[in-house]
């Protein structure tokens, strides 16, 4: 019911809002309050913090001496320092995408829920219990469907629900493991015992938030993260690469486990990105796979390579277009085949979300005491399914005081809260109910216990919460569980829902251990030797085509700013109402008017060529406008963010929201300042990325990109200039330009002349920003990428790269610059010409080549008569 | 037993290189216990390499191949020989009543439950309808023997739509048979079901093949040149029973079963995904011939 709001992705990170200091203490004084003094439970319902006879619980009191050292206000000055880190630092993550809708803060408060260690292991039994009973309900269904005959599960449950996959009928996974990874939110009530109230199955959502929350605590309150000593993650996270890693079924030295993800459009993508980079895999899309003679491969820039395990997180319906449902665009055509053929290993398996049911609980008491003949340990909030008469009447008579969810969750409403209904809703929901009662199932509403939480006024607070736990299987038969939880409170006091999106907040959540107690003995896994590695995971090719367009769009906003830069700085400062000589090749040049169509620009006065270049710089719609450059830039980045630094990141989130704030909204509203600061935080990008990227095969990409976008630029530029007769005014704008001029200046002073010119921006490899450079850089970059299986060394790609080259370098200045009878040197023309043609075409070739995967994949199928 | 020779092939052409291809195919024709397929054939240009074969939840056999190197054209072409054997025709007067069809399905018991609440349920392509249900409710009378009513619901479908291909596609609901009043033996089959299911009785989807050309002195019947769907009724005691709404009959041995599934989506003969291709052109060609010939026992209503 709450994961449709809870993980609402594109996720700004930030820390709870603004926390006010104590009006009263003076400065310099210290405070020796607990943040917990005058904390007050309500009567009668369960506190984390507190007994009912107000005394601490023991998990707390490392907590609370750390806390009272630091003094309340130690504490709130501590929070506020951390939300200015975090702030300044940009910690935010995944802000891409356009519009402002997609930028939801994920606002966490930095004191965690604390949950003790026996307590914590009786949870991962029940849980594990629990699950383990999923799965033999998977393996029945899936199989002989003897609870279906016997009637232990109404037929209607699972032959009605859109998640039971039939293709997935009838074949066993390896071991007999369908559930890989669990995750449930659970409760704890009046009496002080757990209560499960959904599973996830399907996609196990939330895990990658958990790991979030722990790095920015253990940030923030490293001193209370020290004494406290909750039980750290990281083991558990190197098991569950060991559980996935025992799924591999080949023999093979280099194992290949991917995690598929449904791409960066959708709500869960940041987690699962921070997941993947976490683990060390490489995310993938149904486009990055393919599947041949009943094998999953991976395309990548060396050719196809062979999927061992695929980490789930698309749902199983939209899988598989052949098998399932054929309108689905995320999924592998053939992976139902391959995954039955035993050549590839899904987790979790196809069509496990058949027993997400919210009405599966309801049977859970009796299947557990039938399959594993013991009672169910930690019970779900009590579930009655309206298929069932006299549940049915049952529902229909307390409808006020339950919670009414659909049975299916695939194309169907939410959880309604009956006591939030009035009198006309509730008869609405009851005649729902009654038109279709199989369709719907109702939960008890569970009263749940109350947590400290940092409130925006700075207080502590009880607040209501939901812990979500996450379980892997140990490849024993038997699941593990994370020694931490996503815990999400609830606004207000009295609210329910803990949703995200409606005000609520998530905490970390610590498993802590007694001093004198031994925790369960967890030896380091002997792996063995490291083979030490240079290169890291495979590039896919899509991974690769979106660096190669990040560099391109990177160098190309910045070359825009320039150009920019100069125009306005040039029209600004221009004393008659006619647009000067020097200025007409670069106005052609932004405003993609041809460079013979000289009329167009000669009718323009000032203002009319100030009003066109505006929107060049302020609006998201205008076409080869910066705006809309920096846009694209952050949807190539958004799909290859796990290779990026943070740093890098959270500057391009920068640069997205100012191409996405209005004028208005933007401080000065200058053109000329909003270039310069656009351009220093390119620069900042660039440098980011220069300074962490190794220079492996996708660093090559990404500069592949930027160099030829450099090399276009420039030829573009000078063929403006040097197709104008009378082109010396020009001259010292182009140097500007090409982000040249000091080098000039310090060659040849004050002195322009258009054979230094050229030599600089053409002919000169040691200058950074000439042609030279570029095609001397692309050279060498596609000769150090790999060749297909089948090709031989000399494809028309390096040769096509080497000729682009050797000819830059080979042209002699002067004979470039020989003047036909209107003044204009054809031959440089003519190499630019030529020089352009043949990047584009290279850069056809790069992406025939290797990028090769962004047709869209069609499903048809015959019809009868 | 009627024995036939059924030819069927589909060429697909693109307007450009398809780089890989996914076929998934529902064209083998279904053994025991009312048919014997001694010989089935099936060729796929360009060569796919394996072919693999298996069975799918309801039973029936499928073949799925990829093709990885570029193609401008699809070739997928089956022969099969088959003996239609002949079956214990039922007497629709004599069959159980409606109600206890629609019993069926909560009796745990009877080896028939478990099939039965499976095909009573709505299904992708087969929502239970208002429409549906109205339509067949003066026929399904709680009392009234359930195969004979099958039956008249067949010639109500019959009379109240026209077949007309070209007007409906293969991806389209139900409703659009309702409005438009016409459509071809898909919709008229699922149509059928709806109003089927939606009084309780279970019902399915069956595709296959008729006879090109009707015995002597039989008109020939509709559909024959492509490939056909119809429907089959679980009755109590007897269990399926295919009744034919698009040629008002009971189903004898003039069908070649092809598949039994929920619906259409079940079973569509050949289901592609390809990469690449552009526009597409489809051409069918499907020919059953008698191998020997004998008085069929379709028997028009």
């Amino acid at each position: 019911m709450l994961a449709g709001k809870l993980l609402h992705g594109p996720v700004v990170f930030a820390i709870h809002p603004k926390i006010p200091m104590h009006p009263h203490s003076p400065k310099g004084s210290q405070s020796f309050k607990s943040p917990f003094e005058g904390y007050m439970p309500s009567e009668g319902c369960f506190d984390e913090l507190l007994t009912p006879d107000r005394r601490m619980r023991a998990q707390w009191h490392s907590m609370n001496a750390q806390l009272q050292a630091l003094g309340s206000d130690g504490f709130r000055r501590r929070v506020e320092q951390a939300r200015r880190i975090v702030q300044e630092n940009g910690i935010t993550f995944n802000a891409f995408g356009e519009g402002e809708s997609s930028h939801r803060p994920w606002i966490m408060d930095p004191l965690p829920m604390l949950v003790s260690s026996d307590e914590w292991m009786a949870i991962e039994q029940g849980i594990g219990q629990r699950v383990r009973l999923l799965n033999s309900v998977l393996s029945d269904l899936y199989g002989s469907q003897r609870l279906l005959r016997a009637g232990h599960i109404p037929s209607r449950l699972i032959h009605g629900n859109p998640h039971f996959l039939r293709p997935c009928h009838g074949f066993t996974p390896p071991n007999g493991v369908f559930i890989h990874l669990y995750a449930a939110d659970l409760a704890r009530v009046e009496d002080g015992s757990w209560r499960v109230l959904s599973d996830r199955i399907e996609v196990p959502s939330g895990i990658g938030y958990a790991l979030e929350n722990r790095f920015i605590t253990q940030q923030v309150l490293p001193d209370l993260f020290r004494a406290a000593g909750p039980v750290r993650l990281r083991p558990f996270f190197q098991r569950m690469l060991e559980s996935f890693e025992t799924l591999v079924q080949r023999r093979t030295e280099n194992p290949c486990i991917v995690m598929l993800s449904p791409g960066p459009g959708f709500e869960t993508y940041f987690e699962q990105a921070f997941f993947a980079r976490n683990l060390g895999y490489s995310l993938v899309e149904g486009a990055d796979l393919t599947t041949r003679d009943n094998r999953v491969y991976m395309k990548t820039v060396a050719g196809l390579k062979q999927v061992d395990v695929i980490i789930r997180n698309v749902p199983s319906h939209e899988c598989d277009p052949l098998e399932l449902d054929p309108l689905s665009s995320l999924g592998v055509p053939g992976l139902v085949q391959a995954a039955r053929a035993g050549n590839v290993v899904v987790a979790n398996s196809l069509g496990t979300g058949v027993v997400e049911s919210p009405a599966m609980p309801a049977l859970l008491d009796g299947l557990c005491s039938h399959l594993l003949g013991e009672p169910l340990q930690i019970s779900s909030a009590k579930t009655w399914w309206c298929g069932k008469a006299e549940d049915f009447s049952y529902v229909l008579d307390n409808v006020a005081s339950l919670v009414v969810k659909p049975v299916f969750r695939r194309n169907s409403g939410e959880a309604v809260f009956g006591h939030t209904l009035d009198r006309q809703g509730i008869e609405r929901l009851r005649n729902r109910i009654n038109a279709d009662p199989q369709a719907y199932c109702a939960q008890e509403m569970v009263s749940r216990s109350t947590l400290p939480t940092m409130t925006a006024d700075g207080s502590v607070q009880p607040r209501r919460f939901l812990m979500r736990v996450f379980l892997v299987a140990n490849g024993e038969g038997g699941y593990e569980m994370m020694p931490g939880a996503l815990t999400r409170v609830s606004r207000d006091m009295d609210s329910h829902k803990v949703s995200l999106s409606d005000g609520g907040m998530s905490k970390d959540t610590w498993m802590i251990a007694p001093p004198d107690m031994p925790l369960r003995d967890h030896p380091l896994p002997h792996t063995g030797p490291v083979r030490i590695r240079r290169s890291t995971a495979e590039l896919t090719s899509r991974d690769a085509d979106n660096l190669f367009w990040m560099g391109r769009y990177m160098e190309r906003i910045e070359y825009l700013g320039r150009l920019l830069r100069v125009l306005l700085g040039e029209l600004r400062d221009s004393s008659g109402p006619s647009i000067p000589h020097a200025v007409i090749p670069f106005l052609n040049t932004a405003l993609g008017i041809s460079a013979g169509d000289a009329d167009t620009v000669l009718r323009m006065d000032i203002s009319a060529a100030e009003a066109r270049l505006e929107p060049l710089v302020w609006e998201k719609g205008a076409p080869g406008g910066v705006c809309s450059s920096i846009l694209c830039l952050n949807g190539t980045a958004s799909s290859v963010k796990e290779r990026l630094s943070l740093d890098a990141v959270s500057i391009l989130n920068q640069l997205a929201r100012m191409a996405n704030s209005p004028r208005h909204e933007s401080g000065s509203g200058d053109s000329f300042t909003r270039m310069n600061d656009i351009g220093i935080l390119l620069a900042g990008v660039a440098g980011t990325m220069a300074e962490n990227m190794t220079r492996a095969i996708d660093w090559r990409f990404l500069d592949l990109g930027r160099r030829i976008e450099r090399a276009l630029n420039v030829c573009e530029l000078m063929l403006h200039v040097f197709s104008m007769g009378e082109h010396t005014d020009a001259l010292s704008n182009l140097l500007v330009c090409a982000d040249s001029r000091y080098t000039y200046a310090s060659r040849y002073l004050t002195n322009m002349q258009a054979e230094a010119v050229v030599d600089l921006l053409l002919g000169d490899d040691t200058n950074p920003r000439s042609i030279a450079f570029q095609t001397r850089a692309i050279a060498e970059h596609v000769q150090q990428l790999p060749l297909s299986a089948i090709e031989e060394p000399q494809t028309r790609r390096r040769r096509l790269a080497l000729g682009i080259a050797s000819r830059i370098e080979l042209a002699d200045v002067r004979d470039l610059l020989q003047a036909d009878a209107l003044g204009r040197p054809t031959e440089l023309n003519k190499l630019l010409v030529d020089t352009t043609d043949q990047l584009l075409a290279l850069s056809d070739q790069l992406a025939m080549h290797y990028f090769s995967h962004s047709d869209k994949k069609k499903s048809r199928s015959s019809r009868s008569y | 037993m009627a024995q036939y020779r059924v030819h069927h092939k589909t060429v697909y052409h693109y307007e450009s290189d398809v780089a890989t291809s996914h076929q998934c195919l529902h064209l083998e024709p279904l053994g025991a216990p009312t048919q014997i397929l001694h010989r089935f054939r099936l060729n796929v240009s360009p060569d796919p390499g394996e072919i693999q074969r298996g069975r799918d939840y309801f039973g029936n056999s499928f073949h799925s191949f990829d093709i990885s190197e570029p193609h401008r054209a699809l070739e997928v072409e089956t022969r099969s020989d088959v003996s239609v054997l002949p079956r214990d025709m039922a007497m629709p007067l004599l069959t159980p009543a409606c109600s206890e069809a629609a019993r069926l399905a909560h009796v745990h018991e009877d080896p028939l439950s478990l099939t039965a609440s499976e095909f009573v349920l709505p299904s992708p392509r087969i929502p239970l309808l208002r429409e549906a249900h109205d339509f067949a409710a003066p026929l399904l009378l709680p009392d009234r023997p359930v195969l004979d009513a099958a039956l008249a619901l067949c010639a109500k479908v019959k009379t109240s739509f026209r077949y007309k291909p070209g007007v409906t596609d293969a991806s389209s609901p139900i409703q659009t048979l309702l409005k438009l009043g016409q459509g071809v033996c898909q919709d008229f089959s699922h149509f059928t079901i709806s109003c089927l299911r939606s009084h309780g009785i279970a019902a399915a989807y069956m595709s296959g093949y008729i006879r090109t050309n009707p015995p002597p002195g039989r008109p020939r019947l509709v559909g024959a040149d492509a490939s056909h769907a119809w429907v089959t009724v679980l009755v109590p005691q007897l269990g399926w029973v295919e009744i034919d709404p698009t040629n008002n009959c009971l189903v004898g041995e003039d069908h070649i079963s092809v598949g039994r599934g929920r619906d259409y989506g079940d079973l569509s003969m050949i289901r592609g995904s390809i990469l690449g291709g552009g526009l597409q052109t489809i051409r069918v060609a499907v020919t059953v011939e008698p191998i020997e010939e004998r008085v069929a026992v379709a028997r028009p209503l």
